[in-house]
């Protein structure tokens, strides 16, 4: 359950001394309960205090660690069934499938050739899973190490028994992969995750997955996760749902671990589809049985975007932004770089179908007037950025007016006098942009 | 150098070529009315040239022939003469009185902020041959047990003045954060000292005389607005001319207190030198100005002010002309955006001294909300921006005589002004009836757009308007209007006021309805109409006896303060004890306030009385 | 300690909105599609009901397809510049509905007259049996001019049109009601703005049982997610009891595909992304199934591929209800 800032407030000793860097107590308790602060920066919190605080603070959901080092990969603690009641906290991993009996090598460089970039981000798949394909544990274990070797990502090994998965887990245990016995644990999984503290997977409907996890945490196991096996997609999509509802909102612990889901289409596009599907909705580790950059970009991207924080306003790059094919004698607009006012502008140009430059001044992703108040969009800033820009290069004489948002009327005269060139005072809102192209435009560059 | 005349005033002025008409006036302290601090935007300047040859490009674009932009003009190398036509000249420099009730007879009361106490020394002799100053103290301890300061000009004519008032004298002591400090010790005089209390706003500046059987509170607008009407244009114009532009805001500020204390004590017939102290409330922008503070970093990342905690000063040092031995308290601030202003609110209305939380709304051009009861204080600011109190709108006035205060329909609009003298604007609260009625009406729909044809809603430059008065009733000659920019501006300024307290509920996990009062401040006229204020959304759909209208807390606060010296600590302790909230980086905050920027607002199951009304 | 049982029951229901008339009813349509319905966050069978399958339209207009992406114009070639033949097309694809798209209409795009446009309605409506969405040209002068004509033409059809905008909701508004048609109610990614909308739409007579909402569209990885979190914001509000918010949404995603590089670039330029016959088509389904994810019961496409794909996805999503074949 949430525990609110007044709540935690009530546990603190009210002094309003600030010994903890914040001014107030209360401020402080908002900072703890958005996870900002912890309650022992307080140096005054009583021990009852701490313990009262311990138990509902803990999460919900388990942080699951596969892999090892740089690679490692983070799942689960997540904290909302909905991303913007706060955010997607831990993205899940991508996993292409090996089978021990394939072509290692050319398996290798497949997946090293889904090492993409995408804005600036490393999208690529992220984890290995490999299974044994051949039913020998020390062909998987083989295979394991080799991709361990090729590709240095976290694993996970996948065999139909606990005896296949031995050698492998025993000789890769510093690398911390998970461990998935198909329709498992049995107690000799159990007896393996145990002895070599490597994370595995329970596997099962929500009431097997329950009653597994219990024998496994008995047994001295701390990370799991959790696997609906082979299931329609619609089956999925209910485990994914009502594991994670159990967990956050009852905070029902069994239940409380992160979700692997494989993707067992048969059909190349439907099995791109489903991943796609269990990265929307809160798988964890995604399995794919397939390695074409084709059917595995749209997981990748989905991916990316699902686990953006949407309480981070989002910012465009600060550049010129050309439009519909702009000239010498296009207008030049002026806004700021927060993605939703950019966008807005971009709308109404692209509908206006005006060949139009759009520079977006670095105000770090805030709207026009907070940026103009807090000094990120004035005179100078607006100057800086046009100059960087080079933009009057690509402008005949006379069309070389920025066109600055109407909230900042105020600030043309000095941006003009800073530029030595007239400047124009645009429309209030994105809104009325056709109409200004229209009726104020030409006439304002004198056509 | 040529010499610029201002007309009809006739106040002549030299100026060097290049100057802007405004500066000159600036320089003649003629005051011109300019709502953007002289970027040439307004339009509020527009001047005549009578005579000479000017330069620059203050004509043209929209201007009436003959007129031009003050702003935008610029001295030539001829003589000019230079008409300012009445709309220019509205910038009222003229302090407004109003009558309240007189204070009592023995007022201020024992324990003010500045008191004077009659004390009967021991006179010194051998055996008790303590100095002068200690004996004076020694005696004060007893009066009054704290630390005492006796400053050197008190010191060096001490001696004497004990010895002529033959040991028993009058003593005047201030209230001092580390104890009292001693302004005067003189024969007893049997005068109590004065003082004066003051509310910087950014639009208009209060002042109350604080004397026996007074009862008169002074105002005028701030004449900063003429740098532009928020604090954050002042901040810019500090910002843009570091040597001149921090020294002219405080000069301003200065001047607009002194004749706003030379009001009080002419209409009282009270002495300068018998006021003994100033206590000052504002946001903190204005207080920086009037101490002279540079302010610029309050508006940037991560906004942090020179200081909000202030000691009180000399006033000679601030510029203020009062008695020179007296003092000039400040209150103080808890945050950048949340200034004095609001803990003297606090103190004013006892929120932080109530059993159930209730809320302090400040209609003010920044626009704070302070939540709160014995148990926490929080606050925020929501940078409302000028509208409720006339600023920046086409026929925007402060609430004053002529002032549209109220609007009704009884078929067609109807409307008072203050005084019912004919309407030369309208203020803060004809601005919620309008709104509502043309709601009401559908005169307007609920984002505030005209319907095109609705009575009373005209065309001109391709925008629609709303005509409430018609050029040939109003006392300025012009139509009084409501123009779709205005709507956008009071419907973000009601918007910025209801999300931000909204988030600052959610934060509290509470919502409006938890609250026992919510109580509205600001001086935006005196005649509130709560049903319009919640048909708008400003205010919450609570049962109406929730909601109080509380008028100007701030300079209640610097009252409440300057009478009774426990009120000053107790502010300290409100500023230390307010937990300010950012909400310009607050994830909810622009979600809140899109959906609060709708008549009412967008969740109408939030405001059922104003449904029901309009079903 | 049992599983503990975390089936929602939520107070509200999205609206059920029918588009189409048949003979009976007033039109000609062989056959309505039904949107709407449910009473759960999408497909969640165990608790909720989800009586609709989501509906696909495709695209077609009198415009030129120049500016179409090549994978989605290879399927068009033949019949654009033909609306019947290519009406009768989108039936043989496999397409719920046809969405007739008028940016014809923009004075830079031929600009088409209002009667034009009526006469492209009734030759639609006059070549295929499905029902029809008709999208406007995104400029409001434009809009106000032709889409009374049309739905003038569309009288007992009972199609869906769009768009209106808080800026310009009166005009449509006011045609939609006189010839008995569904509208759809365009504001851009924001429940606040989509619900002041709707207010507005029900100020001036629309019911609002008979909108549809479209938060506006992003493309996978171009915008997708901000509104994807949108509609789920509505979602949730609309289940939660919100009349404003219990309106079915479309989102039109065909046009959008083409800014997304990774979608349409060509293999000779970025052989690192694969065989672009299989990224555009997969893009526009995996754009579909997300929206849907979130809660959109109409999806405007271009590319049947597309269509075909994403429809197989969902079938082995959607909970059929059990009285259905």
């Amino acid at each position: 359950m949430a525990v609110t800032g007044l709540d935690i407030y009530k546990l603190l000793p009210q002094t309003n001394c600030a010994d903890c860097g914040v001014p107030t107590c209360l401020a402080f308790a908002m900072k703890v309960a958005a996870k900002q602060a912890a309650l022992d920066d307080c140096p005054h919190v009583s021990e009852e205090s701490k313990e009262a605080l311990g138990t509902a603070s803990q999460p919900p959901q388990k942080l699951v660690t596969i892999g090892s080092g740089d690679s490692a990969l983070k799942i689960g603690n997540e904290t909302v069934m909905f991303r913007h009641e706060e955010k997607f906290h831990h993205p899940c991993g991508i996993a292409v499938l090996v089978n021990d009996t394939d072509d290692l090598d050319a398996k290798a460089a497949a997946i090293k050739n889904l090492f993409l970039e995408r804005m600036g981000q490393n999208i690529g798949v992220d984890v290995v899973a490999v299974r044994c394909g051949s039913g020998d544990g020390q062909k998987l274990k083989d295979a394991a190490m080799k991709m361990q070797a090729a590709l240095n990502l976290p694993m996970v090994l996948i065999a139909e028994s606990a005896d296949k998965l031995q050698a492998a887990a025993e000789g890769l245990a510093e690398a911390r992969p998970l461990l998935w016995e198909r329709n498992g644990p049995s107690d000799a999984l159990v007896e393996l995750g145990a002895r070599t503290g490597l994370p595995i997977v329970v596997e099962g409907d929500l009431d097997k997955c329950d009653g597994d996890v219990q024998k496994a945490r008995q047994a001295g196991i701390e990370e799991m996760v959790l696997c609906p096996g082979e299931v329609t997609p619609r089956g999925a999509l209910q485990f994914l749902t009502m594991s994670r509802r159990a967990a956050l909102k009852r905070t029902y612990r069994p239940l409380g671990y992160p979700v692997l889901a494989y993707a067992w289409s048969q059909d190349p596009v439907q099995l791109s589809l489903e991943a796609c599907h269990y990265v929307l909705k809160y798988g964890s580790i995604v399995v794919l049985d397939e390695d074409r950059p084709e059917y595995v970009l749209p997981v990748l991207v989905a991916r990316q975007s699902v686990y953006v924080d949407p309480q981070v306003p989002v910012q465009v790059e600060a550049k010129v932004h050309e439009i519909n094919e702009p000239h010498d004698k296009s207008p030049l607009l002026v806004t700021t770089n927060f993605s939703l006012t950019y966008y807005c502008v971009l709308g109404e140009v692209e509908a206006s179908r005006v060949p139009t430059r759009i520079l977006t001044v670095d105000t770090e992703g805030t709207s026009v007037l907070t940026a103009w108040a807090a000094d990120k969009f004035g005179p100078e800033q607006i100057k800086e950025a046009i100059e960087k820009s080079g933009v009057f290069d690509q402008l005949a004489e006379g069309y070389q007016k920025p066109v600055i948002p109407g909230l900042v009327a105020v600030i043309s005269g000095e941006l003009s006098e800073e530029l030595g060139r007239k400047v124009i005072v645009g429309p209030r809102e994105a809104g009325g942009i056709r109409r200004f192209f229209n009726s104020e435009w030409p006439t304002l560059v004198g056509s | 150098m040529p010499v610029v005349t201002f007309l009809p005033a006739g106040v002549s002025v030299e100026a060097d070529p290049g100057t802007s008409l405004l500066d000159a006036a600036r320089q003649a302290n003629v005051p011109i009315r300019n709502d953007c601090g002289g970027q040439g935007i307004c339009t509020r300047c527009q001047v005549e040239v009578k005579r000479g040859e000017v330069a620059g490009r203050g004509s043209g674009g929209g201007l009436a022939e003959g007129r031009f932009l003050a702003c935008r003009t610029l001295v030539a190398e001829s003589d000019l003469e230079v008409y300012l036509p009445e709309e220019t000249r509205e910038v009222e420099t003229e302090v407004t009185l109003r009558r309240t009730d007189p204070f009592p007879a023995d007022y201020p009361p024992p324990g003010a902020m500045v008191e004077t106490v009659e004390l009967d020394l021991p006179a010194p002799n051998l055996d008790d041959n303590v100095s002068d100053s200690e004996r004076l103290v020694r005696r004060l301890r007893k009066w009054r047990d704290a630390e005492y300061h006796i400053p050197l000009g008190v010191l060096k004519d001490l001696p004497v003045r004990l010895r002529d008032a033959q040991w028993r004298a009058d003593v005047t002591v201030s209230v001092e954060p580390w104890g009292s400090r001693i302004l005067r010790v003189g024969r007893p005089a049997r005068k109590k000292p004065y003082m004066v209390a003051v509310d910087i706003g950014t639009t208009a500046i209060k002042a109350q005389l604080l004397a026996p059987e007074a009862g008169w509170v002074a105002s005028c607008y701030n004449s900063q607005v003429m740098f532009g009407p928020d604090v954050i244009s002042r901040i810019i114009h500090c910002q843009r001319d570091e040597e001149h532009g921090c020294p002219a805001l405080k000069q301003l500020v200065v001047q607009d207190i002194e004749r706003l204390i030379a009001a009080l004590l002419d209409a009282q017939g009270v002495e300068r030198e018998d006021v003994w102290a100033l206590v000052v409330s504002g946001n903190t922008t204005m207080i920086h100005l009037f101490l002279g503070l540079y302010p610029v970093w309050i508006r940037r990342e991560p906004y942090v002010g020179c200081a909000y905690l202030l000691a009180p000063v000399r006033p000679e040092d601030v510029g203020v002309n009062i008695n020179p031995a007296g003092r000039v308290f400040c209150l103080p601030a808890v945050s950048s955006y949340v200034g004095a202003d609001i803990t003297a609110g606090v103190l004013a209305t006892g929120l932080g001294d109530r059993k159930r939380p209730s809320a302090l709304i400040d209609l003010g051009t920044n626009g704070e909300i302070a939540i709160g009861c014995e148990e926490f204080l929080v606050c925020c600011s929501a940078s409302a921006g000028p509208a409720f109190e006339g600023g920046g709108s086409a026929s925007g006035t402060r609430a004053r005589p002529g002032a549209v205060e109220s609007v009704w329909s009884e078929g067609t609009l109807r409307w008072r002004t203050v005084g019912d003298e004919p309407p030369v604007g309208i203020c803060g609260t004809g601005y919620i009836d309008l709104l509502a009625t043309l709601v009401r009406e559908r005169i307007m729909d609920k984002t505030g757009r005209f319907v095109a044809g609705a009575p009373g809603v005209v065309q001109r430059d391709d925008e629609f308007l709303y005509v409430l008065a018609p050029a040939e009733q109003a006392a300025g000659g012009r139509d009084i209007i409501l123009t779709q920019a205005d709507v956008e501006n009071l419907v973000r300024a009601k918007g910025a006021i209801y999300a931000a307290g909204s988030v600052l509920l959610e934060s509290l996990g509470m919502d409006w309805g938890d609250l026992e009062t919510i109580m509205l401040a600001g001086g935006f006229g005196d005649r509130l109409n709560k049903d319009n204020a919640v048909t708008i959304g400003l205010l919450p759909d609570v049962p109406r006896e929730r909601i109080a209208f509380v008028g100007n807390t701030s300079l209640q606060g610097a009252v409440m303060v300057a009478q009774d010296a426990a009120n000053y600590w107790k502010a300290r302790d409100i500023a230390g004890k307010m937990t300010y909230f950012e909400l310009s980086t607050h994830p909810d905050f622009m979600d809140r306030f899109v959906s609060a920027c709708f008549l009412p607002h967008t969740d109408t199951e939030k405001f059922p009385s104003v449904s029901a009304a309009q079903e | 300690m049992p599983v503990p049982d975390v089936s929602e029951r939520l107070s509200g229901a999205i609206n059920e909105v029918t588009i189409g008339a048949t003979e009976e009813q007033g039109g000609s349509r062989t056959r309505t599609v039904t949107i709407g319905g449910e009473t759960s966050f999408p497909m969640l069978s165990f608790e909720g009901r989800y009586p609709h399958p989501p509906a696909f339209a495709l695209q077609i207009t009198a415009a030129d397809v120049d500016d179409w992406h090549a994978e989605a114009k290879k399927h068009v070639a033949d019949v654009a510049g033909d609306l019947e033949k290519w009406a009768g097309k989108c039936e043989e694809w496999g397409a719920d509905l046809i969405c007739l798209d008028l940016a014809a209409a923009h004075p830079d795009s031929g600009g088409r007259s209002p009667e034009q446009c009526a006469d492209d309605v009734k030759r639609v409506l006059g070549a295929s049996g499905l029902p029809l969405v008709v999208w406007g040209t995104d400029t409001d002068e434009v809009d106000n001019n032709i889409l009374p004509k049309c739905t003038q033409a569309a009288a007992g059809e009972n199609c869906l049109f769009g768009t209106a905008k808080e800026l310009n909701y009166r005009t449509l508004a006011a045609s939609c009601l006189a010839d008995s048609h569904k509208i759809i109610a365009e504001a851009p990614s924001d429940i606040n703005l989509s619900k002041q909308l709707h207010i507005l739409l029900k100020d001036v007579g629309v019911n609002l049982q008979d909108i549809i909402m479209h938060p506006t569209t992003g493309a996978l990885g171009f915008g997708m997610v901000y509104i994807y979190t949108t509609i789920e914001r509505g979602r949730i509000a609309g289940l939660s009891g919100d009349t404003l918010m219990q309106q079915p949404v479309v989102v039109n995603i065909g046009k959008e595909i083409g800014r997304v590089k990774e979608a349409v670039s060509p293999e000779e330029e970025s052989p690192q992304w694969g065989k672009v016959q299989v990224r555009a088509p997969l893009w526009e389904a995996a754009t579909a199934v997300g929206y849907v994810e979130a809660g959109a019961e109409l999806l405007v496409l271009r590319n049947p591929e597309a269509l075909q794909q994403a429809k197989t996805a969902l079938e082995a999503l959607w909970p059929k209800p059990p009285e259905s074949a």
